[in-house]
């Protein structure tokens, strides 16, 4: 039989590295407080015991015996922090947080190959062990995730190999009787392994073959396990070790387990994989080692949300065909449809709500940054996070780091002055960075502020000039200066150092909060600090789209990319030979589209009758002519590619209430299109 | 070798194609229209949530007056690995061929290029022709793929 331990592997990644955020943060809460509540300092740092244990524990079973052999020592190490014996304070917050930086570059190799830099864990366990109060107390011995006993008479989880003789059967045993036996003692779970099976020509039906795995989870004294073997004879093999408690409160060293042979790594690597799983539900029920966490494939959760989507598209049909029936004779399915639409309403907010995560996971690592930054530049910088609760598409935030993390780079290394500037400027030496989320509406509005210096136009001018995004004599002012800084190729930082300005500017940046259907606002007082405030969708798959209408047809314009909607007054449209036609519009002229052209829709209103509809896309406007506007709806984004192509000015399709297709205008495509 | 075949009618002739190509069939119902693709190219439905694109083979192969009644049906086919509705006059029935019933097609006048037809069968006195579904789906003329649409 072959286990293909792998499987486990996604999970224990994904844990494992949520462990060392959490980690992380409870370090960085440590440091930041001092001497603050000693029971909250001693909590924080069982918990960091408790996370280092369970990535050794599991990195063990797994077989990942660089990350087990190094949290062990990070662990032998926190056991005397747990006891007191030694402040986490300081220098050992700086190897902790440096500890946890390899552990993660471990399981970054584990996970996706790539060499890792040994040398770096011998000085960071040299160091953990000089921090250390009794430097030959620590074991150097690595003991992964087993040899840990019972203290007393609590749980312990025993796990059995049993490999009764051929002649078991012959000698009137019967092992389901001793499991029955071993299963009034507590929890157990027998696997059969039948590789010992010979082919049926050789079959003896008096024989045994088979041998059993057993994993017992009990208060039972291990002695008494053993009687129940006792009587197997001396030909079976019996196996018995002993897993450490289901809580570990207190390590006890213990002499080294029986070693299975070779032959069995699989079945116990197998038991071993069973026991994570169990120690899983245990953990529901009380423990917290383990989050709640389910790590589900987001297939299966876009399926499901897809599926949510035709629930409520079938209700809204049901019920425009009920409004056509006799009311007095529907009046019951009336009912039942409101209910209907209650519990739908409800499961589709519940399906949606799974793929949404708090944005804290997203400003999280942002501590951590600030802290690094700090240090080095000698800035000090205190960072403050509010509305991390504010909950976003999983996928929105995993796009969304990238953007942030440089804009919070830009503030420490652009924006916050070092402590002596800041003094001369009549400032407090801390600085503040803070980073603030909130819903609004369909959308959320993430600012990152600073109290630096702001921005200075002048110098923004001078490198405008430079970068030749500016002619000679053209002066700005700060409104200006802050719409330049998002230019491609303008980087205000003098020198191209670590922190930012590695050629990808701020441009990159409003690129990518676009293509997230994002908007991006900078603003700035110059000597008081800078703010830049993103509005994003909740989600991509759903976006706000206002339903047009161009002659019997009806498309979806996404209102993220509506600047505003206007009458046409012909007095204002100029053609130009050969070059389309222009809108003045507050003395601006901008290209007009006409949508039935495009879309070659006859029966369409003329331009007096119409409405104009001002887009924006990649900085530029165009004006589309539509006939008229019917509402603003919430659409799923469906793709047109998956069973068809890509469309010229169609960015996707969606399904109306009431089942139909409606496709939605691609606004980028329809201004690059104005434009050539 | 027995093969299994749906049969249709396009205008006066008789069609078959390999029926583990064919996901469902459904009543004609006016698909969302999209401009800028070929007029064989009726537009694409909602099949339980997803896109799917409607072709009109009687237009493409210049079959009949393509008129819309009650007969009018589309086969969902799951050819490509994508899914696609082809417009027909109607369903006529299912039927198993032996295989060395079919007979191949000569170079002949027709409207399908042969290329596409694995070849033809008498059933009821009747000539039916087999369609190669999957090669006229994913034919360059027929740009439902984008690969195959790009040299436009």
């Amino acid at each position: 039989m072959t286990i293909d331990l792998t499987r486990f592997h996604e999970s224990f990644f994904t844990e494992s590295l949520e462990a060392l955020d959490a980690t992380e943060a409870h370090l960085l809460a440590l440091e930041s407080q001092g001497g603050g509540d000693a029971s909250e300092a001693s909590e924080r740092v069982n918990a960091i015991f408790r996370a280092v244990h369970s990535v050794k524990g599991a990195a063990g079973s797994l077989g990942f015996l660089p990350i087990a052999e190094f949290t062990h020592h990070l662990e032998s190490f926190l056991d005397h922090a747990r006891k007191g014996s030694v402040a986490v304070t300081g220098s050992a917050v700086d190897a902790l947080l440096a500890s946890v930086d390899h552990a993660r570059s471990l399981l970054k190799s584990a996970r996706d190959g790539g060499a890792v830099d040994t040398h770096r864990a011998i000085l960071l366990v040299e160091t953990l062990r000089n921090l250390s109060p009794d430097n030959a107390g620590v074991s150097s011995r690595p003991s992964p995730g087993a040899a840990e006993a019972a203290p007393g008479d609590s749980q312990a989880t025993y796990r059995i190999r049993f490999e009764p003789s051929v002649d078991f059967f012959r000698s009137g045993n019967d092992p389901l009787r001793m499991f029955k036996v071993l299963a009034e003692m507590g929890t157990l779970e027998a696997q059969a392994d039948v590789s010992r099976l010979p082919p049926p020509e050789q079959f003896d039906p008096e024989a045994c073959y088979l041998a059993w795995d057993l994993i017992l989870t009990t208060t039972t004294p291990r002695a008494d396990i053993e009687e129940v073997f006792a009587w197997a004879g001396d030909e079976s093999r019996v196996v018995i070790e002993e897993d450490g408690p289901a809580e570990a409160p207190v390590k006890v060293p213990e002499a080294p387990p029986v070693e299975p042979p070779a032959q069995d790594r699989r079945a116990t690597d197998r038991r071993q994989g069973d026991r994570r799983r169990e120690r899983r539900v245990e953990d529901d029920v009380g423990g917290d080692l383990r989050t709640d966490r389910l790590h589900v494939s987001r297939d299966r959760v876009d399926e499901l949300i897809n599926l949510v989507g035709e629930l409520v598209i079938t209700k809204t049909m049901l019920k425009q065909v009920v409004s056509t029936l006799d009311p007095a004779a529907v009046e019951r399915l009336e009912q039942s449809l409101a209910n209907l639409e209650r519990n739908t309403r409800d499961i589709q907010d519940r399906v949606m709500s799974i793929r949404m995560l708090p944005m804290s996971h997203a400003f999280g690592r942002f501590a951590r940054l600030v802290r690094d930054v700090g240090q080095r530049t000698g800035k000090q910088v205190n960072i403050t996070v509010t509305g991390g609760d504010a909950e976003l598409d999983k996928s929105v935030i995993e796009k969304l780091v990238d953007p942030l993390t440089h804009l919070v780079r830009n503030a420490l290394d652009h924006g916050i002055e070092t402590p002596d500037e800041r003094r001369a400027a009549g400032k407090p030496e801390m600085a503040t960075l803070a980073l603030h989320a909130e819903h609004r509406g369909g959308h959320i509005e993430i600012r990152v502020s600073d109290d630096g210096r702001g921005i200075d136009p002048e110098r923004v001018q001078a490198k405008a000039r430079e970068a030749g995004l500016l002619s000679e004599n053209e002066t700005i002012d700060v409104a200006r200066a802050c719409e330049l800084i998002f230019e491609p190729g303008f980087s205000t930082a003098a020198e191209v150092g670590e922190l930012s300005g590695r050629g990808v500017g701020l441009d990159v940046v409003r690129k990518n909060i676009q293509a997230l259907s994002g908007s991006l606002r900078f603003e700035s007082e110059p000597g008081r600090g800078a703010q830049v405030v993103l509005r994003l969708p909740l989600t991509l798959a759903i976006i706000d789209g206002m339903l047009v209408t161009v002659g019997p047809d009806a498309y979806i314009v996404p209102m993220t990319s509506i600047v505003e909607c206007l009458q046409p007054d012909p007095t204002t449209m100029k053609s130009i030979a050969g070059r389309g036609m222009l809108v003045e519009l507050r003395g601006e002229y901008l290209p007009l589209l006409v949508l039935s052209q495009l879309t070659a829709t006859e029966g369409a209103a003329s331009f007096e009758d119409g409405l104009l509809l001002v887009l924006e896309a990649e900085g530029n406007k165009v004006a589309l002519l539509v006939d008229a506007l019917v509402g603003q709806e919430q659409v799923v984004i469906k793709s047109l590619e998956r069973n068809y192509r890509k469309v010229g000015y169609i960015a996707g399709a969606t399904i109306l209430g009431e089942g139909r297709v409606t496709l939605i205008l691609d606004v980028a495509s329809l201004v690059r299109a104005a434009r050539e | 070798m027995k093969r299994e075949l749906l049969t249709f009618t396009l205008g006066a002739e008789s069609y078959g194609l390999d029926i583990l190509k064919v996901q469902e069939i459904r009543g004609y119902e006016p698909p969302t229209r999209i401009a800028n693709t070929p007029d064989f190219i009726k537009g694409v439905i909602n099949l339980r949530g997803h896109i799917v694109p409607i072709v009109d083979l009687r237009v493409k192969l210049s079959l009949g007056e393509a008129k819309f009644d009650a007969s009018t049906v589309v086969i969902i086919l799951n050819v490509l690995g994508r899914v696609v509705g082809v417009v027909v006059d109607g369903v006529s029935d299912v039927i198993t061929l032996m295989e060395d019933a079919i007979k191949p097609a000569p170079e002949f006048g027709a409207v399908l290029d042969t290329q596409y037809i694995l070849g033809l069968a008498t059933v009821e006195s009747q000539l039916l022709i087999l369609i190669d579904i999957e090669k006229l789906m994913g034919s360059r003329e027929m740009a439902l793929v984008a690969e195959a649409a790009e040299g436009e």
